[in-house]
Order: C-alpha cells, then sequence, then structure tokens
C-alpha cells in the first residue's frame, strides 16, 4: 500500500472516517508522494468550503405547526394502548424457535441481551418524559406570550396536559386572566384556573380579576365560581359592581341572588 | 438521552410513544430542510415539504421496521420533493434550474460561497444531490446506499469520483 | 393676468379636491392588520399585497375643514382619507378616524387581521384564510364569512355569526358573545371537538351532538355541552351568556 497511490481514499482520510491503521498507511504513503499530497490539500481546500458554507435555517413556524400536528394526531389516537413491545418480540422469537430448535439456545441469550438493553431503554424514557413535560411547558409559556389571540388560546388549552400544574404555570395564566387585551383569552384562562380553585393564589387571582374585569360573560362566570367555593372575600368586589352603573342589569340581579349566601 | 439511537426511539414511537417524536424533529428538521433548500433554492417549499415529511413520520410510524432512521427519513424527503415536482411538471432539470437561482437570491452570501455553489451547479443533478446527502447532511456510505438502493462500496466510489470532479471545478473557478 | 392666476388656482384646487384617490399601502413585511373603528367596517380581499382604503362618497370633508388634517383618538388622518395608519414592527395599525359613514378595506386573502369596533359600528370580515380577530366592544354585530383560519370574535350587544370554508385544523377557534346570539355554519365533514355553552340562551344545532352531561359534575355555566364531530379535530369554542347559539351545516 505504501507504494500506491491514496487518491481514492482521501476524502474518507480527510473526514477521519477511516480505521487507524489505514490511516496510518496513508500517513506513510503521503510523505513519500507529492502527486498525492498535492490532492490532499485541494481536497482539503474543497471540503473546507463545504464546513463554511451557511446553511439556512427554516423558521420557528415549522417547529410550531410540528407540534400541532403531533398533538391533533395523539388526539385523534385517543386513549388506545399501544402495543406492548414484549408480546412483538414473543411473536418473533417463537417463529425462529419454530424454524431451528437447535438454535434456541443462542436465541434466548440474544433476548437476554435485549432485556437488559429494554431496561436501559425505559429508565432513559423515564428521565425523558420529565424532559418532555419541561418541552411542553416551555411550548405552553411562548404559546401564551403569542401575538395571535387563536395561539394564546391554545397555550391556555395545553393546562389539560398537566396533572400538578407548578407555580409558573398558574402564574402564566392568572397574567393571562389578569392581563390579556383578547376577552376570549380571558375568559379561556379563566376556565383553566377554575379547575384548581383549592388553590390560594388561584382564588386571589379570581377575586382580582372580579375587581377589574369588564366583560359581563366572565364577570358573571367568575362569580358563580367564587360563590360555589364559598369564597367570603368575594363579597366586596361584589358589592362594588352593584354600586357601579356600568354593570349590566342581569349581573346585578345574579349578585343580589348569590350575595346573602357570602354575607 | 444522546445514548438513545434514534433507532431506538423511532421503535418506541411506532409503538405509540407519540412525544417521543418531538426528540427526533428536533435532532434532524434542520437537516432535512437544508436538503430540501439546496435542492430546491426556494425556502417556503423546503419548510412546507419538511413540514409533510414529518408528517409522514407521524401517519406511517408503524411501518418503520427497524431499518436506519436517517435512511428512512431522507427517502421520505426525496419522495416528497420528486412527488412535489412532478405534481408541478417540472424535472430534474428545472430543480438545477432552481438551485441555481438559490445561489444568486443569497445575498449575504461570502465570495468562498458563491464559489462552491457555482461549482456545484456545474454538476449534474443526481450527482450534486449525492454531495448534498453526503457533505451536508453527513449521511454515511451504508445509509446513502440504502437511500439510493445501491451497495456502500459503489457509492463510496461514485462520491469520491464526484469530489474530485467537483473540486477541480472548484479550484479552476477560484 | 392677476384675476388668470386665481382663476387657474382655483380650478387647480378644485381638481385636487375632486381628485379623491383611494388610499393604498405596501403590506410587505407586515404580519398583522389591526383595524380599529367606532362605524362600520367591511374587510374584503383582493389580490395585491397591498393597504386598500377606498375613499367612499360619505368620505367628504367639510368645506370649512379645507387644508386641515383630521385629528381623532387614533391619531392625525395621514391618508386623506379619514383613516390614520401606523406602522408598529410588523404589525400594521389602521384607525378610522371619522364617527360615522362606512370604512372599505381591501387586504390581501391570508393577511392576518384584527378589527376592533369600539361603539355601534358592525363589523363584515369576507373571504379570508388567514387568522381573524374580531371584536365588537359595544353594539355593533360581528360577521364573518367565507374563511378558513382560526377565529377568535366577541361581541357584547351583537350578533356574531361565522360561515367557515374549509376549516384548517392548526389553532382554536373561539366564538364568545354576552347578549348576542352566535351563529356558526360549518361544512358538513368538518373534523371539530365542540364546546357549547350558554347560561340562559338555548343550543340548536342539525350536527349529531350527544349533549352528555357528565353525572354529579356541575358544569361552570349552567349549560355545557362537550361533543366530537367527525372523529374530533380543532377545538370550536361557542359561548352566549345570555344569548342562542346556533350550529348549522353548510
Amino acid at each position: 500500500m505504501e507504494n500506491e497511490h491514496v487518491l481514492d481514499l482521501i476524502p474518507e482520510y480527510l473526514d477521519g472516517s477511516l480505521d487507524n491503521e489505514t490511516m496510518k498507511n496513508i500517513q506513510r504513503h503521503l510523505e513519500k508522494c507529492p502527486q498525492c499530497q498535492q490532492e490532499v490539500k485541494e481536497m482539503e481546500a474543497l471540503l473546507k468550503a463545504f464546513k463554511n458554507d451557511v446553511v439556512p435555517v427554516p423558521s420557528e413556524r415549522l417547529k410550531s405547526r410540528f407540534e400541532e400536528a403531533l398533538e391533533a394526531e395523539k388526539a385523534a389516537m385517543g386513549k388506545v394502548v399501544p402495543l406492548s413491545s414484549k408480546t412483538k418480540k414473543y411473536d418473533w422469537a417463537s417463529s425462529v424457535l419454530k424454524i431451528a430448535a437447535s438454535i434456541a439456545l443462542l436465541v434466548a441469550s440474544f433476548q437476554m441481551g435485549s432485556v437488559f438493553q429494554q431496561k436501559k431503554i425505559d429508565q432513559e424514557l423515564a428521565e425523558l418524559k420529565d424532559e418532555n413535560l419541561n418541552m411542553k411547558q416551555t411550548a405552553m409559556l411562548s404559546l401564551m406570550e403569542n401575538q395571535s389571540a387563536s395561539k394564546r388560546i391554545q397555550g391556555v388549552a395545553y393546562i389539560d396536559e398537566f396533572e400538578n400544574p407548578d407555580e409558573a404555570i398558574i402564574q402564566a395564566l392568572a397574567n393571562r386572566l389578569l392581563n390579556d387585551e383578547n376577552d376570549n383569552v380571558r375568559l379561556t384562562a379563566f376556565e383553566a384556573l377554575s379547575k384548581y380553585t383549592s388553590s390560594e393564589t388561584v382564588k386571589h387571582v379570581l377575586i382580582q380579576a372580579l375587581e377589574k374585569e369588564k366583560n359581563p360573560s366572565i364577570q358573571v362566570a367568575i362569580i358563580q365560581t367564587l360563590v360555589q367555593i364559598q369564597e367570603k372575600k368575594a363579597a366586596e368586589p361584589m358589592k362594588k359592581l352593584l354600586e357601579n352603573e356600568d354593570t349590566q342589569p342581569f349581573i346585578k340581579e345574579q349578585i343580589k341572588a348569590v350575595l346573602p349566601s357570602l354575607t | 438521552m444522546e445514548a438513545l439511537s434514534d433507532e431506538m426511539i423511532m421503535q418506541k414511537v411506532a409503538e405509540g410513544n407519540l412525544d417521543l417524536l418531538k426528540v427526533l424533529f428536533d435532532r434532524h428538521h434542520k437537516h432535512v430542510y437544508n436538503f430540501l433548500f439546496k435542492m430546491s433554492g426556494d425556502r417556503m417549499l423546503s419548510e412546507d415539504l419538511t413540514q409533510d415529511v414529518f408528517y409522514k413520520l407521524i401517519k406511517y410510524r408503524s411501518s418503520y421496521h427497524m431499518g436506519s432512521f436517517k435512511s428512512w427519513l431522507f427517502t421520505i424527503a426525496r419522495n416528497s420533493l420528486k412527488t412535489h415536482f412532478t405534481r408541478h411538471h417540472k424535472t430534474f432539470e428545472d430543480i438545477g434550474i432552481l438551485a441555481y437561482q438559490s445561489a444568486e437570491e443569497v445575498n449575504d452570501m461570502t465570495e468562498n460561497n458563491a464559489h462552491l455553489q457555482n461549482a456545484l451547479n456545474r454538476l449534474s443533478p443526481e450527482d450534486r444531490e449525492l454531495i448534498f446527502l453526503n457533505r451536508y447532511q453527513e449521511i454515511r456510505y451504508e445509509d446513502l446506499a440504502e437511500i439510493m438502493g445501491s451497495t456502500p462500496g459503489a457509492i463510496k466510489t461514485k462520491v469520491c469520483r464526484i469530489l474530485k470532479k467537483l473540486k477541480e471545478i472548484y479550484l479552476e473557478t477560484i | 393676468m392677476r384675476k388668470f392666476t386665481i382663476i387657474l388656482a382655483v380650478l387647480f384646487a378644485s381638481t385636487v379636491a375632486r381628485a379623491q384617490a383611494d388610499y393604498t399601502k405596501s403590506l410587505s413585511g407586515i404580519q398583522w392588520v389591526k383595524i380599529e373603528s367606532k362605524a362600520d367596517v367591511t374587510v374584503k380581499t383582493h389580490s395585491s399585497n397591498e393597504l386598500l382604503i377606498k375613499s367612499g362618497p360619505s368620505m367628504k370633508t367639510p368645506e370649512r375643514a379645507k387644508g386641515l388634517k383630521l385629528v381623532g383618538e387614533g391619531g392625525t388622518d395621514n391618508t386623506d382619507v379619514g383613516f390614520s395608519v401606523i406602522q408598529d414592527g410588523s404589525t400594521l395599525i389602521v384607525y378610522n378616524l371619522r364617527k360615522s359613514g362606512d370604512a372599505e378595506i381591501y387586504l390581501p386573502k391570508n393577511q392576518n387581521i384584527s378589527v376592533k369596533s369600539t361603539w355601534n359600528g358592525d363589523i363584515e370580515i369576507d373571504g379570508f384564510a388567514g387568522e381573524i380577530e374580531a371584536d365588537a366592544q359595544l353594539n355593533g354585530s360581528v360577521r364573518v364569512s367565507n374563511v378558513n383560519g382560526p377565529v377568535t370574535a366577541n361581541t357584547l350587544n351583537g350578533e356574531l355569526a361565522v360561515t367557515f370554508g374549509t376549516v384548517k385544523q392548526d389553532s382554536p377557534i373561539s366564538l364568545y358573545s354576552t347578549n348576542g346570539a352566535v351563529d356558526v355554519s360549518l361544512p358538513s365533514n368538518t373534523p371539530a371537538n365542540l364546546s357549547l355553552s350558554t347560561l340562559n340562551g338555548n343550543v340548536y344545532t342539525d350536527f349529531d351532538i350527544k349533549a352528555e352531561e357528565k353525572n354529579g359534575m356541575r358544569s361552570l355555566l349552567g349549560r355545557n355541552i362537550k361533543s366530537t364531530i367527525n372523529g374530533g379535530g380543532v377545538n370550536l369554542s361557542m359561548k352566549s351568556t345570555n344569548g342562542n347559539m346556533y350550529l348549522r351545516k353548510k
């Protein structure tokens, strides 16, 4: 090899994808072959140009569209329990056994190996699940900041994916309820929060919202929820609404009907 | 997480763990997009087609059978591109023209990039595709062979030959 | 000679006044167009990538306002058709400064638009494929027709009516009214997850909807129907606190 030209191996040599021995052989050849040296230099220049090439980056939209498609597919799938991988392997193993009983031992040891492999995967999957939750939370929080009201509503609706939403999520939802300029977003955020009325933070936020909210549909929804959980602190903002002349008559009637139960 | 190969993850996806597709998407969508952009020279189209590729991944997940994930992915990507061009009555020759336009379009390109792009544009579309896959997407010869329906040895020789040719053109114009 | 000059000047001025041109502005780099108006607004599609505001016949500027600029809450008339148009990043803000008289605005089909009526103005939007947000804050109604994209709309006292073409599945639809009716038409094969709720109104539909009230679960707004049609799909939420709800097959 030392005396043969290595022209055909040069790209792989430069990529470093050859085994050690071949690499060494090529190096030895290069030391005494100016022609191949020249070729290496030139090829190096070309490959460097590839490395330095600017690659275009897709927009964020691609990712959000993909995630939406995935959510849609998950929703369509419903709660179907996936086929466990074990049954599959069993079938596979049994057919192999049918073909040749003599290699049963081999198969068994292979399966042992794959059981360990499986365990490792499952453990890593558990870690991944945490990461997934994080991803979801990030997706949810960033959707809630989107310029589009529809996207913010979508972000709010992600709440269903969390069994125990943490403070950051509750706070983000509270932010939507108290500060979003879009009525539909505020109402959706209210509905999301109303599932967590056992939280003191949420109670506090609902009372704040009642003091601030101008949309009658949201006002009446908040009133109903606060009455349902018998939140006494809601009485004050309700009285204020009664005194306010901008308050819609049907809201006032509603308040008059429920106020005695709180005081 | 790094330890899990694409194939293991895809196997899990095929078994119903759809969330894991996000990992595969994160790992590969830029490569797919980049390949499609290099081939078509059209950002919007590349984004739509990349989207399409991952839709197909979602849809046909259960048809995945433990082969090289990258080969499978890029086979889908190539098919999507081909379907698009046949649907719009364009041939591979038109792809060549498009790629050339892209070189003109990108104005923040350095001189080096422009040279490389010009050299690439003088290859045949088939050769160019192989180089895109091999150089930009770092697809191994084994996987390339699977995508192209050839053998690793033959692909290796072919890539080497094209690189040599490209190198001559590239150095000539620089 | 002097007289002649004056005549010329008068002639010139009057032609300028008469040739009140429509206002156009390029939309390149614009993601959202936000329109705010006290009077009626009609938004329609056209094929060029620009904003076009028709100067209607009702646009006559009073004689004594000649040479003056119309000034309103939203700013100063910088369009000569009674509107203030301001770009804020990738958002174009369009204020109708006049308190009466219809506004007719044309935008490209795929534009994302947000329209707000702050007084009595009715909002009418026709033919768009982008995202639509409409908010009639007081007495106006909202009528959205032939759209595909996500619609987020809200009225206080006016009626809210939306007619969809093929419904895009990627982002939720949310249609709320406090005192008005909510009236929605969908192609009969639209896949969707429906959520219909009303406190004091009734729900009417020709879709096959089974109102499942979960046992023991009291729904929030008195009546709350959740159902899927055509296997489920995009979230479509309709609510009216005091109005009726109509969901029709198109």
